[in-house]
């Protein structure tokens, strides 16, 4: 009994003992010098030109700094270019760079450098998945297919300080691609001398706010302040340690025992607990990018049967939908684009219907339904498709539920059918689905990145949905010089296409971030891009 | 017993490729390929992908090529991790992928197998004892709770409440960051370890042999240490082997929940990102560890067993 007694003295003494040494060792990490970031996931790739997921994209905002970057507010700003003219036709983009700029190893940063990192985004050796972002620069499209070598692309250094740019039709959009990080310029000597090794931490060279110090696949990425990096002095912490946690509750863990400063996202079936345990350090942000449910148009159930679609979208109660079944601040969406795109001016398009009470949404589209001809003598069978996980199975049973209690239960058969992510995307792409979940996060504050959703034969339009009215009014949006007009071409064309309902849009999604309040300096409230840069962080 | 060895090595070799064929084909014949994304490729980029990793060539001239590259040694490239060799993602140079793994692993059996084999034997030797009655009711309790729920229940209450330890990641690989994850895999192994041994004791002492040697009054230490200690650890080491192997390449849930940067998370993400030559390189690595230390089973099973030697 007395051994068993000390035994367990001495457990306690030990705990507190090695609880003594590890908070001391947690505070010691949170000096002035580090910031522990999670960023949801690994990156597949450093390389600029080749990033596609929002990870690459998030590091090489720290790496690679482009002509322009974004703003904490997603807009354009002055970065290794700070002054550029327009000529009057819009179509020539001369941008000057900052004087004696230079990358990570000390070398100069010239405009050849700027050309060769265009070159490479359309270069089909580079195979990026983002060469079409700067398809409007002249040849960008036949270097794309192959079809025209890659220095006849539409840029050129006009001397070592001076790039130009060819655009083929003026686009109002130009300033926010030419901050897109896809653009941030790569050293073209590096680049040269490594080739596909370039990226390993050993070899790379930078031109952003930080230097590739690290990587472990899976296990983290250091970096630490590039002291080349033009605006170095406004680089507050030095070193910025980047987490790939996949897992919300592992984020979420780490950083209440005080491990990682920022998190990704939280869980989605802890959001309401952990805003009510730490409200103030979470932040819900509306994300640019819808969350809608394509009706396969290749079907003649669909595209004959335009009032089938009304009846559907119309019996949808979104608001139901994101208050008491999702509950994370999304938005609804009664419009084929966000309002906050182009800071508010595509709101307002939304269903006129959309205003009414939803009984009365219930009784018109019930109408529509039965004039669609369904009944119960004549079921409708709905089979909805969407990609393994939590919140679309929620949403497809949801909605599965409304449209039956909506028409009722005898004339309306629901499916809801899951698929592995990468056999989902072949099923969507080949349009062999009835109607399927999807979503798209706009990369740059234009609404063309949600208009080219619907153009007839875009690779991303999988409703398949093609109306030549609408291709119209955005070719003739493109190239119009006045930007009201452009503005309301392309709200014509949207309620154009919203009018036959090829999709159902449903809600603008949100994302969650919870950040210590000892961390000033980034805001994510106006940053629906969610695009971050380390260069923002700062310690109070 | 070289001979043996050799034997066995050799037998191993059509096994492994019938593996690594079987594997090849499945993987190919799944629905999606690896550069399937949201956002759909251009059709030049993705045709200038698939050269490059050489899918745009007949599947038996794919198999042919990979199995000349293996032959060399050489993995492939990753098609998830765009230009980076999987030979370097599984086997960095720095800490990470399989190293990360087989130090997690080695740590987890280098304690759980003598803790497991001596609560076993203490158990087996006082059958019924309260002692014997907690090695039987911990096996239950850590069969039925998997690393899935002590994993985050660790997390919560020793590193998120009492701070004790950090809630996850690999740090330098130093003392606390291992100890949880490695806590966790020691809790999920040593009991099963335990109750193997202890119901071989029970067996073995049972036995008309030990019985016999009881009976001609040979001392217990003699009994226990000369006649009964090897056949006491046949069933122990057939079932450390595959134990072995499978913490190697199957503590994914244990690396996903303290973040570790071992290979088990790079299997998951292979598989839904049909990351076809990290798939393969995975199943080889599993079905290699999973060959040899059935060997090295068989070989210290003719140690300790003459009738098997013979």
């Amino acid at each position: 009994m007395i051994n068993r007694k000390s035994l367990l003295i001495t457990l306690c003494a030990s705990i507190s003992v090695l609880s003594a040494c590890s908070k001391s060792k947690s505070e010691a990490s949170h000096d002035k010098n580090m910031i522990t970031v999670d960023i949801g996931a690994d990156p597949a790739t450093l390389d600029p030109q080749k990033g596609e997921d929002s990870q690459s994209h998030r590091v090489s905002n720290d790496l690679f700094e482009g002509l322009l970057s974004p703003n904490q507010s997603t807009e354009p700003a002055p970065s290794l270019s700070d002054k550029w003219e327009i000529s009057d036709d819009e179509k020539t983009y001369t941008f000057h760079l900052r004087d004696n700029i230079k990358f990570s190893d000390g070398s100069p940063i010239t405009a050849s450098d700027v050309v060769f990192s265009y070159q490479r985004l359309v270069d089909p050796k580079v195979a990026s998945p983002y060469n079409t972002l700067i398809n409007n620069i002249v040849n960008a499209e036949q270097i794309i297919k192959g079809t025209a070598k890659v220095d006849t692309l539409g840029i050129k250094a006009l001397d070592n300080n001076t790039v130009q740019i060819n655009l083929k039709h003026p686009d109002k959009a130009f300033l926010g691609i030419v901050a897109y990080n896809n653009l941030g310029v790569v050293s073209k000597a590096n680049v040269l001398k490594f080739g596909d090794k370039w990226t390993d931490p050993k070899n790379m060279v930078t031109s952003g706010a930080y230097k590739l110090d690290e990587r472990v696949v899976k296990g983290y990425i250091l970096e630490s302040k590039n002291p080349y990096f033009y605006d170095a002095s406004n680089v507050a912490i030095e070193k910025v340690k980047l987490l790939p946690i996949e897992d919300n509750n592992s984020a979420l863990s780490q950083y209440k025992s005080g491990d990682i400063d920022i998190t990704y996202s939280t869980p989605i079936d802890q959001y309401k607990a952990v805003k009510s345990s730490l409200g103030n350090e979470l932040h819900t942000v509306s994300y640019e990018g819808m969350y809608y449910y394509d009706l396969n148009m290749t079907l003649g159930k669909y595209k004959n049967n335009p009032k089938l679609r009304q009846a559907l979208s119309m019996a949808v109660n979104r608001e139901l939908l994101v208050k008491d079944i999702l509950g994370q601040g999304q938005i609804p969406l009664y419009a084929y684009a966000t309002t906050t795109i182009e800071g508010g001016k595509f709101a307002g398009i939304e269903y006129d219907w959309s205003k009414l009470p939803h009984d009365e949404q219930l009784t018109k589209a019930r109408e529509l339904f039965k004039e669609a001809g369904f009944s119960e003598t004549n079921p409708l069978t709905i089979d909805i498709s969407y990609n393994t996980n939590d919140l679309h199975k929620k949403v497809a049973l949801a909605i599965g539920s409304m449209w039956q209690q909506a028409f009722g239960e005898k004339s309306v058969i629901v499916k809801a059918s899951n698929q592995e992510w990468k056999t989902f995307l072949q099923t969507r792409h080949k349009a062999s689905y009835e109607i399927a979940r999807d979503g798209w996060i706009s990369d740059y504050d234009s609404v063309d990145t949600y208009t080219m959703l619907y153009q007839c034969n875009s690779g991303q339009n999988n409703s398949h949905y093609c109306n030549p009215q609408f291709d119209t009014l955005i070719i003739a949006a493109k190239s119009e010089k006045d930007n009201d007009k452009r503005i309301e071409l392309i709200r014509q064309a949207l309620q154009t296409a919203q009018n036959d309902y090829a999709i159902i849009p449903l809600f603008q999604y949100t994302y969650f971030r919870l950040i210590k309040p000892n961390v000033t300096g980034y805001n994510p409230e106006n940053n629906h891009l969610d695009r971050v840069y380390s260069k923002w962080y700062k310690f109070n | 017993m070289l001979k043996f060895a050799i034997k066995r090595i050799l037998v191993s070799v059509p096994t492994l490729l019938a593996i690594i064929t079987l594997v090849f084909f499945l993987v190919h014949i799944t629905p999606g390929n690896p550069f399937d994304g949201e956002r759909a490729l251009s059709p030049e980029a993705l045709k200038s992908l698939m050269e490059q990793y050489r899918l745009d060539l007949p599947i038996w001239q794919q198999y042919l090529l990979y199995l000349n590259d293996l032959i060399h040694g050489n993995f492939g490239i990753s098609m998830k991790y765009l230009g980076q060799s999987i030979n370097g993602l599984l086997f960095p140079d720095n800490m990470g992928g399989f190293w990360v793994t087989l130090r997690i692993s080695l740590y987890t059996m280098i304690v759980a197998v003598p803790i497991g084999i001596l609560f076993g034997a203490y158990a087996g030797l006082h059958k019924n004892s309260w002692f014997d009655k907690i090695v039987v009711a911990g096996n239950i309790f850590f069969t039925a709770v998997p690393t899935m729920v002590t994993g985050p229940l660790a997390v919560l209450i020793l590193a998120v409440t009492l701070r004790l330890f950090p809630a996850g990641g690999w740090g330098d690989g130093d003392f606390m960051h291992l100890f949880l994850p490695v806590s966790v895999l020691i809790f999920a192994y040593a009991p099963t370890i335990a109750f193997v041994t202890r119901g071989s004791v029970i067996d073995v002492l049972s036995s008309n042999y030990i019985r016999t040697a009881r009976a001609k009054g040979l001392p217990t230490k003699s009994i226990l240490f000369k006649h009964a200690i090897r056949p006491t650890l046949l069933p122990v080491i057939s079932l450390l082997g595959p134990m072995f192997a499978g913490v190697l390449v199957g503590a994914v849930v244990t690396e996903q929940i303290f973040t570790l940067p071992g290979i088990g998370v790079l299997t998951t993400n292979a598989a839904t990102n049909r990351d076809y030559n990290m798939i393969m390189a995975i199943t080889i690595l599993g079905s290699t560890l999973t060959i040899i230390f059935n060997i090295i089973v068989d070989i210290l099973y003719m140690v300790l067993d003459p009738k098997i030697k013979q």
